[in-house]
């Protein structure tokens, strides 16, 4: 079944959409209009294209992630960065930006994506964070995460 | 400090006083304080809203207020707020984006226990709101919360009736067209129902509807308490 725009809105306008789901449905045919969503001002859709992303399989999220990473919403960066923590290949490329994004939220949820996958080579940039880290709670967050870093 | 949509008997902005004044029996002038102290609710049963903030809604609380009264005085139930409170500082810092997980009442989060604890002024029926600007993930409202401490969570991304819905959630109702697309067992959307799963953002012909079974279910809710 070909997957129209229409489509992918309609997934995404529930106020609580069962994202795995609706990935298994779509499928990764979306992907290229996810992408288009994660940029858009709408933001509502572009942090739910951002949030169904997690659940997109082989390189099909990337698109969308670096869109959404890029969104000049915390809101969607937010998404972006959360989803990252079921998208080990995209690490490298998108996550540098997310953990010393100025929004506390995105940090946060790029912590935790950090925390759930554990990738090598990030051992000193959470080190950093953990160290400049101006909320406490967030500040605390770093330091457990290094300690499970390799 | 009083604020005069808390009371039940608001549902419609901006109001003349002197005509709450009259629909309620008391005498005009009269206090603000007074007003809310000592109006009636007339309905057969109330649900009372605790609101929370930890980042201010982009649609305003008095709307969203309305909306749902407008909604729930259909089912005859009122619905007040008992009072406000700014959770702000760095302990709530982390919180304004709120881990929900799948949103369901099987599992909570660390965050969703650490912020449904909070509940100052709460009674043991009444329902808490907590104004948060995001979820992980995105959604407009969450309802899932532990049974011994009710809330919803609403994001700045909310719609007017997102707050009538999740409550409504809170009070038994499930969505009326479940599943969404693009499952191929998707039914029509009911897009003037309260309770549509498809997005209240997409309301039509507002108010939206509830059915006579919602309403029985609603008041028997534990939630739903004498006015």
């Amino acid at each position: 079944m070909a997957i129209d725009k229409v489509d992918v809105i309609s997934a995404l306008r529930p106020d609580e959409p069962n994202y795995p789901v609706v990935a298994r449905q779509l499928g990764n045919d979306a992907a290229p209009i996810l992408a288009e969503l994660a940029e858009a001002d709408d933001v509502e859709l572009a942090a739910k294209a951002a949030s169904l992303a997690r659940f997109l399989t082989g390189d099909s999220a990337r698109g969308v992630l670096q869109r959404a990473t890029a969104h000049r919403d915390p809101v969607v960066r937010g998404a972006a960065a959360a989803s990252l923590g079921s998208q080990p290949e995209l690490v490298d490329a998108l996550m540098g930006q997310l953990l010393t994004d100025s929004d506390v939220g995105v940090r946060k949820l790029a912590l935790g994506s950090l925390q759930v996958l554990k990738p090598r080579g990030w051992r000193d940039k959470v080190d950093a964070l953990a160290s400049n880290e101006q909320v406490p709670a967030l500040q605390e967050l770093a330091r457990r995460v290094v300690q499970q870093l390799p | 400090m009083p604020n005069l949509c808390d009371c039940c008997l608001i549902d419609r902005f901006p109001v003349s006083v002197k005509h709450l004044a009259q629909d309620a029996n008391m005498q005009f002038p009269l206090s603000l304080r007074a007003f809310l102290r000592d109006a009636q609710c007339p309905h057969a049963g109330c649900v009372t809203l605790h609101l929370k903030f930890l980042a201010p809604p982009s649609i305003p609380v008095r709307t969203m207020l309305v909306s749902m009264r407008i909604v729930y005085n259909n089912a005859d139930i009122g619905v007040r707020v008992g009072s406000r409170e700014n959770l702000d500082g760095p302990t709530f810092a982390t919180l304004v984006t709120l881990d929900v997980g799948a949103c369901t009442q099987a599992t909570f989060t660390a965050e969703q226990t650490q912020l449904f604890a909070n509940r100052n002024n709460v009674g043991l029926r009444d329902v808490v709101v907590y104004f948060v600007r995001d979820t992980n993930p995105t959604f407009n409202g969450c309802a899932a919360s532990p049974n011994n401490s009710r809330g919803v969570v609403l994001a700045q991304i909310a719609s007017k009736w997102t707050l009538a819905h999740e409550i409504g959630h809170i009070l038994g109702l499930e969505h009326v067209d479940d599943p969404a697309p693009p499952d191929p067992a998707a039914p029509p959307a009911e897009l003037d129902r309260l309770m549509t799963g498809r997005g209240t953002a997409l309301i039509t012909n507002p108010p939206p509807d509830i059915s006579s079974a919602e309403i029985t279910k609603m008041a028997a809710s534990p939630f739903v308490t004498n006015c």
